[in-house]
Formats: C-alpha cells, structure tokens, sequence
C-alpha cells in the first residue's frame, strides 16, 4: 500500500501556554529564513476545531493545531513522496522533528512549551489511497511497526478511530520516556 | 456526474499537461482556469513581503498559469453553490477535499460559494471529479462568465415571500452554465433571486441582474412572473440596478436573460476593464434604450424548450421535513439558548417549523466541524442546508420542539454562536489574507471587531445590536460594505514616510429591501482606531437617536460633515517612534506595505471566442496524437476532425458568433467566409491547409491504412496551425 500525503501531529503538554501570536512571529521568520518553500501564514484560531495558524507551503504544512480539541504541532506532507514505506515515514518524521525542535529553541517561543511525546499522531491524507479501514491497518502493519521499534525506541500502535469518513490514523503511544533530542538522533 | 462535466475535467485536465509544456499561451490558460473556479491567491507573483523588503519565493518550476502568476504558487478555488443549496453528502464531500487538498477549512463567501484556498493547479481535476461525483461543479464559479446564482436561503420557507423560487434559481443555473450566449462577456455577470421585496436575503438591487418573485391576477388566475432588475452593481462606482419590467411572466424570463447576455456580449464594453460590468452599457444607454434593445434581440431568438419545460418542477419543488410536529418548543431559562433563539432563529411560514441561523466567524468552518455539522443535520432535518450572503449556514425544517436538543449539538461543535445577523456577525472579504487585490487586512479587522463586540454584545441596546459591519479589504467591495450600516474598505496612507493601514468608512447603507440603499463614505481611518471609531459612533447613535429611528435615517439627519468630525480625532496616526503598532495591520506582524498587491484577477482575462476556439483545437490535436502513439487510430482520426472543426469554428465564431456546433454549418460556414474570400489562405501555399479540412470532413471516419491515420492527423496539425496564422494576420489588421 503507497502511502502519501503524511501528516504527524504531537499535542503540547502545557497548550494553556501556547500564544496563536507567538506562532504567526515564528512562521513568519521561517519564510524568508528557511530553505523549504514557504508562501504564507493563516490565521484561523476563531476556528475551534481546526488548524489554529497554518504556515502554507509549497511541500509541506506546518501549523499550530487544535483538531479534534487537541492543540499540537502538526506537520502536513503535500508534494509526492518517492521510495517505501519506511523511507517516507522516517523521511517526513525527520523533518518534522526537526521543525519542531526549531520551534521550541525560537526566541519567540522562549522554551515556554512542552510537547507531549508519550503520543505521536500519524495521519495518510488521501482517502482514494489509504481508506481508514481494517483492511489498510492490516496492509501497513508492518511499515508502522517498524517504525515505532526503529525510530520511537518502541512503541504500540492505536488504531481506534475506524469511522469510515475520517482519515486513516494511528497514535503510536510510546513505552520509554524519550524526548525530542533522542527522537532526533534516531531520524539524524 | 454529468458526460459533459466528465469531458471538460478531461480537456482541462489536458489544457494543465499543455500548459506545462508551454504550448497555451498564459493568459489564455488563465481565463480557462479563472471560467474552472481556479482563482490566483496573493503570493502567487513569486514575492512576498516580509515586512522590511519584497523577498522572492523560491518556487521550483519557471513555468506560469497566467500573465506574472507561477504555476507552482497555490491558489484558490472557487466552489459554485447555486443559490447556497447544499445537501449533506456534498458537505462531507467540501470537508474532505478541504482536508486534503486545502488547509481544512471551508470558506463562505458573500455570494454563497464556498471557497478553498492553498490549491495546487494539479490537484484541480481530482478535486472536480469528486465534486461532480455529488453534483457540484466550479465551472464559471470565476472568470467572464455568469457567476454563482445567488438566492434568497429562506425560499419556500419565508413569511412574506410570494412564491418558493428555488426551482427558478436552479434552472437558471443549469440554462446558463457553458451557454453559448454566455461566453464572450468583458467582465462577469451576477444574477441573483429574491422571494419578496421587503427582506434582505438575496440583495437583488446590487446586482448586474436580479429577479423578485411577483404574482399577478392574469384571466381570473394567480400567474407567478417576476420584478426584473439590471445593471447593479458594487465595486468602485456603485450602482443600483433598474427596473427593467415590474411584471416578467415565469416563461419569459430565460429568454429575456438570454437576450441580455447577448446584448452584453455584443455591446459591453470589452478594453476598458473598469467599465466592463453591465452596469456601464446600462447606465451610458439609460434604461429604456437598454430594454428596447433587448426586447428586440428576444423576437430574433431561436425558441428554446429549457425556457419553459423547467416549469412545472418550479411549482413542484417541495421540501420535506424530517418529523412532524408533536409537541411545542420547551421552555429554558439558559439565557444563551435564549439570545440564540432571538437572534439566530426564524419561524417558517410552516407551523411548528423554524429555520436556524448558524453564525460562521469570518464564515470559516473546518473539516471537522462540517463532518460534525452533517451527523448533527441528520437527527433533525433533510437536506435542507443552504448558505448564506452573509457568509453563514442556515438548517431550514427544524421542529421548534427540537430547538433545545438542536441547540446543545451545535454547542459542542462550536457552532452555536448566539449573535447571527447582529453587529457581532461581520461579513469580511478575504482581503490581504489571501486577495490579491487586498489593500488592508478585511478578516484581520473582522475578526478584531468580532472578538470585541461579542464580549459587549448581551449588554447592548437591540438598536446597536442588530447593526450590520461589512467589511472590503478594498474598493472592489467584495464585503458588500456599501450595504452595511457600518462599512470599512481598505486604503492607505502615508504617514512620516511610513504607509499605514487605513480603511474608508461608509455609513448608512441598507440590506434590507434587496440593497436598496447604499451608504455614504465619510472618512479615511487607521485601522488600529477602528475598534474606537465603531464604539463611538455607536454611542452617538443610541444617545441622539429618535424614537424608533433606523441607523440609516439617523446618519443622514446627523449628516456626513457632522459624522466627520465626531471622529475626526480618531483620525491622527501616531508617529513611527510613538507607536508603531499603527504600521502594522490586525493579524499581521509585518510592518505594513501596499508593494505586494499584485494584478487581480477579478476581471479575467479578454479571450476572444477565436482564442477559446484555437485552444481547445490545440487540446484535441495532442489527444489525437496521443491516441495515434496508443495505436487507437478510430479516436486518433475522430479526435484531429474535431480539432480542425474547433479551430474553424473558433474564426467563423470571430465573425458569426451564432454559429452552432453542427459540422456542416461550420464547414459551410467557413467555406464562404474564409474560404471564398481567401481570408484564410497562406501566402504561399493559398487554399492547400483550408483544403486539408475539407478533404477531412468529406472522407469521415473512414480509413484503410495507419499510414493514413498519420496523414490525417498531420494534415489536422498543419489545417490548426494555419487557423492560428489567420488569426495573427487578422488581429494585426484590426
């Protein structure tokens, strides 16, 4: 089963402390500072169960993100992603991590926030591809399982929401405490 | 999905490969993704300012989508929603492609389309296929065509109406989608429907052509006709539409529509891109020179069964509650759900029955919510959902004794806000957000205004309360703010050397009566003294006003010298070192700057009936030969004829724009008037290419060799380059 379109989301420990302003400012400095393509910043945070602010790109989103009521960091692959499944899992995980390590570290953000790294959220965007049903955990099982032993240190993984309307997701919910500089290495 | 939905998400699909190849010229591809729905964002030019300098964004591909716009730039894409008529499986439909394609929200806009914004032009011919799959389509959603239909969303429900004009709106849609009459205007056309004269709802008098629901005792019985209006309009020289007949019977008023495209094709103005619009041919003819000449353009017309055979399911169309009424309303002492029922709640003319008001902040609404929404219509309605002019949903059907229940379900999915149609309930245009055009920050103000307001609004008098904020991010008056009682459009001005954001401020203007009135501008504002100036002259208006007496009478009694100087402090900027937080607009971190609005692309590109023509020739000579490669030598040689056709229709249509679609007229046509006149002829090899088109369509669908398949479709090939060297040679002689 190809897999595209991924999306990772970590929710924030502390979201009482999370300012919507503070992320306009941050994805603001990455347009013009970032290599990747960015274009521009939304704000939608009088919208309650949705992206709060979204940095628009040309590969990729990333926005502040309270879908479903939960607020996180969320990454949202959109450019077509070559090689297999495991590639492409480790590949967009990275640069998310990444980015999320970036924006805990930004001078705006001052350390004031947590992510919650007990949860990581994994999304494929495309219906047509990946229906969210049995049969497409079945199929990516392995691929997923993989990846919470190689780069999660180990993890189990949720698949809960089988609404046939919604996206497939699993939550990986990690064993061992870890934090975003061991999550880095592994994906480095 | 309809077979000719299905062909022309193919040709476009076709029209992106060819333009990545570079063989359609940009503005050409633009006004043919503009007349798909597939509009430009801001940004899309390759620079964005980041608020010290315009600083390119690196996109990957050198290739355009139209005239300075890159292809790789997303954008957006406009949803046609014909009179805001929604069923359920379509909402879910809109939520998942905003999911996946967009940024997970659904934008209403004030023409009831719904918008989805961060497009890559790639993604648009799965994003139509899956909408046709439920019957929407964003054909002619933007571009110079006849845009969404708008119409009142309490049809067949409302009190004062005269008659349901749902099943009027929907078959107009469908008579003028991809009309023929309908494709050679200099600007848009927007029609709108309207089942009284009295409310609001679909604002008929400021548009290009707008129908009020009448009846009348005609031989003893009730006939259904309608108030005919034309030549409204908004924008920078506004308009009120005309009355072009008090009293159109229901089987004239296609015809008469039809008439009116055709005159506006044949005499507006196409150069002159600000004086494009209806409004002008109307407003420089007068009304009665206009009406003569369409009166007599509908005796020449063909008669055309779709202008009456839609009739009898007009008069039929009937929607159906969920449950009957068993019981009353409860009684609740929430005072929330009691705002909400005054507020957000209408009794139908159907007892026991109310149709509810969802209130949409800046008429957003994300994925989830609409999934949410659906699950929460099934329980208490059919699909009687449609949107709004003011940029919100309305469920129609619902019990009264299910109004408590209805309430709580929208609670948890945040969609219960209690102040639909009051001031808390601005209408913003997307303004700098996403607009190219964009001056200041419309959704930026909006949302600032909103949040304000609605921590005031249970405190304030009902007269301040149900005051309307509209606001424009500029002069093109998307936000309708002329129609308000308080309206802002963005401008700017230069303070200190430094360009800070203003809007204009219009006071007076009415909704109510299908836009009968429009405001009066009165001064230029910081936007950061906006919150301010609103309160202030709120507060001058509950303390001075008479008993009874509208915002509207009021600030024409007050007059607009005094309005003036009640907030003329309001209008000093601060220096930069004071404050320069008034160089920077709400929502915005960026100092502020005007040098990243780009060309809109409002008023589409002028491509010539010719230019559609050669285009799509271009489209089917590639699929020939891509049939000729897969060896399907039947569809090869099919598909070259009708290119040579297209391209031989495309210059007859330059000179006889009634020529159908029939082959032998177009031969025929052709024949005699670039032919014989030897218009067409190449000045060295004379009739041989024109010969080639011919010799085509006299053989047929015949052939004996795939040596002859090749032949032919190179013979097309060189007929449709000599079409477009015509072209050249007569576009340099006019």
């Amino acid at each position: 089963m190809n897999i595209q379109k991924i999306n990772w989301k970590i929710n924030f420990k502390n979201p009482q402390d999370v300012s919507t302003l503070d992320f306009v400012k941050v994805f603001n400095k990455w347009i013009p500072q970032s290599p990747e393509i960015f274009i521009d910043v939304a704000d939608y945070k009088h919208v309650a169960d949705g992206p709060w602010i979204l940095l628009a790109g040309y590969h990729a989103d990333y926005a502040l993100d309270n879908a479903d009521y939960k607020l996180g960091f969320l990454m949202n692959q959109k450019s077509a992603l070559s090689g297999d499944n495991k590639t492409k899992l480790k590949g967009t995980f990275a640069s998310f991590v990444k980015r999320a390590a970036a924006l805990l570290k930004d001078e705006v953000i001052q350390q004031k926030l947590k992510l919650d790294l007990r949860e990581v959220e994994f999304v494929v965007n495309d219906r047509g591809l990946v229906p969210n049903s049995q049969e497409s955990f079945k199929a990516l099982t392995a691929d997923l399982s993989d990846f919470a032993k190689d780069v999660l240190g180990g993890a189990t993984i949720d698949f809960s929401d089988t609404d046939k309307r919604r996206r497939f997701s699993v939550t990986f919910k990690l064993l061992g405490e870890v934090t975003l500089d061991d999550l880095l290495k592994k994906v480095s | 999905m309809p077979q000719d939905w299905e062909v022309e998400i193919d040709q476009f699909e076709t029209d992106i490969h060819l333009k990545k190849q570079g063989t359609v010229e940009d503005r050409v591809f633009a006004e043919t993704r503009l007349r798909r729905g597939a509009y430009g964002q801001r940004y899309d030019n390759g620079k964005r300012h980041d608020g010290k300098e315009n600083k390119p964004i690196a996109f990957e591909h050198d290739w355009q989508k139209g005239p300075g716009t890159w292809f790789d730039a997303p954008g957006m894409l406009r949803i046609k929603i014909p009179y805001g008529g929604m069923n359920t499986k379509q909402m879910e439909v809109l939520a998942d492609l905003a999911e996946e394609y967009s940024d997970s929200i659904l934008h209403i806009t004030t023409r009831q389309d719904i918008q989805l914004h961060f497009i890559n032009i790639e993604d648009t011919p799965s994003i139509f296929r899956r909408l046709a799959a439920v019957g929407i389509t964003t054909k002619e959603a933007c571009g110079n065509s006849v845009r969404n239909i708008t119409g009142c969303p309490m049809a067949g429900v409302c009190n004062t109406e005269a008659f349901d004009t749902t099943g009027y709106s929907e078959a107009m849609f469908r008579f003028l989608l991809g009309h023929p009459d309908a494709q050679d205007f200099g600007r848009k056309m927007k029609i709108a429907f309207s089942g009284c004269n009295g409310k609001a709802c679909a604002i008929v008098r400021m548009h290009d052509l707008g129908f009020i629901a009448a009846s009348k005792e005609v031989n003893g019985q009730k006939k259904r006709g309608f108030e005919m209006y034309v030549g409204g309009g908004l924008g920078a020289v506004p308009q009120q539409a005309k009355l072009f007949d008090a009293f159109v019977p229901e089987e004239e008023i296609m015809p008469l529509t039809q008439a009116i495209c055709r005159i506006f094709a044949r005499y507006g103005e196409k150069k002159n891109r600000n004086r494009a619009r209806i409004k002008f041919l109307v407003s420089d003819w007068g009304i009665d020179k206009f009406r003569e000449e369409v009166l007599k353009e509908r005796q020449i017309l063909k008669q055309d069964s779709r202008w009456t055979d839609y009739i009898p399911a007009a008069h039929a169309f009937e929607e159906k509650p969920l449950k009957s009424v068993d019981a009353q309303l409860k009684e609740s002492n929430d005072p929330e759900f009691k705002m909400w029922l005054k507020n957000n709640v209408e009794s139908q003319k159907q007892d026991g029955y109310s149709l509810v008001h969802i209130a949409l902040p800046l008429g957003d609404m994300s994925s989830n919510q609409t999934r949410e929404l659906v699950d929460v219509c099934h329980k208490y309605l059919n699909d009687t959902i449609r949107t709004t002019v003011e940029q919100n949903l309305v469920l129609r059907w619902v019990r009264n004794q299910d109004l408590n229940d209805l309430y709580n379900d929208l609670k948890k999915i945040d969609l219960a806000d209690c102040f639909a149609g009051t001031i808390v309930d601005i209408t913003s245009c997307p303004g700098t957000d996403t607009c190219k055009l964009g001056v200041s920050a419309s959704r930026g103000l909006a949302g600032e205004l909103r949040e304000r307001l609605a921590t005031k609004a249970v405190q304030m008098d009902e007269s301040v309360r149900n005051l309307k904020i509209k606001v424009s991010g500029c002069f093109n008056s998307c936000g309708q703010h002329h129609l308000s009682d308080i309206g802002f459009y963005g401008i700017s001005r230069k303070v200190g050397g430094y360009l800070v954001p203003h809007f204009q401020l219009v006071l007076g203007g009415q909704m109510r009566e299908n836009a009968s009135s429009y405001g009066m501008a009165i001064g230029g504002l910081p936007s950061k003294s906006i919150p301010a100036a609103v309160e202030r002259l709120t507060d001058i208006y509950l303390k001075n006003k008479n008993a009874g007496e509208t915002f509207q009478d009021f600030t024409k009694r007050r007059g607009k010298v005094a309005l003036k100087m009640d907030i003329q402090d309001l209008t000093t900027v601060p220096t930069h070192e004071q404050d320069a937080s008034y160089y920077v607009d709400w929502g915005d971190i960026r100092e502020f700057t005007t040098s990243d609005i780009g060309v809109g692309e409002c008023a589409g590109e002028v491509v010539s009936l010719t230019e559609f023509g050669l285009a799509a020739a271009d489209r089917e000579i590639f699929e020939a030969q891509v049939a000729l490669e897969g060896r399907d030598f039947s569809k090869a040689l099919q598909t070259s004829f009708k290119s040579m056709l297209s391209a031989a229709q495309g210059l007859v249509k330059g000179k006889y724009p009634d020529v159908s679609d029939n082959a032998d007229e177009i031969v025929k046509e052709f024949r005699t008037r670039f032919y014989d006149t030897e218009i067409f002829f190449d000045p060295f090899m004379k009739g041989v290419f024109a010969d080639h088109f011919f010799k085509a369509y006299e053989k047929g669908l015949n052939f004996k060799t795939e040596e002859e398949v090749r032949q032919r479709v190179e013979e097309a090939n060189l007929f449709i380059d000599a079409a477009h060297a015509c072209n050249l040679r007569l576009s340099m002689v006019q």
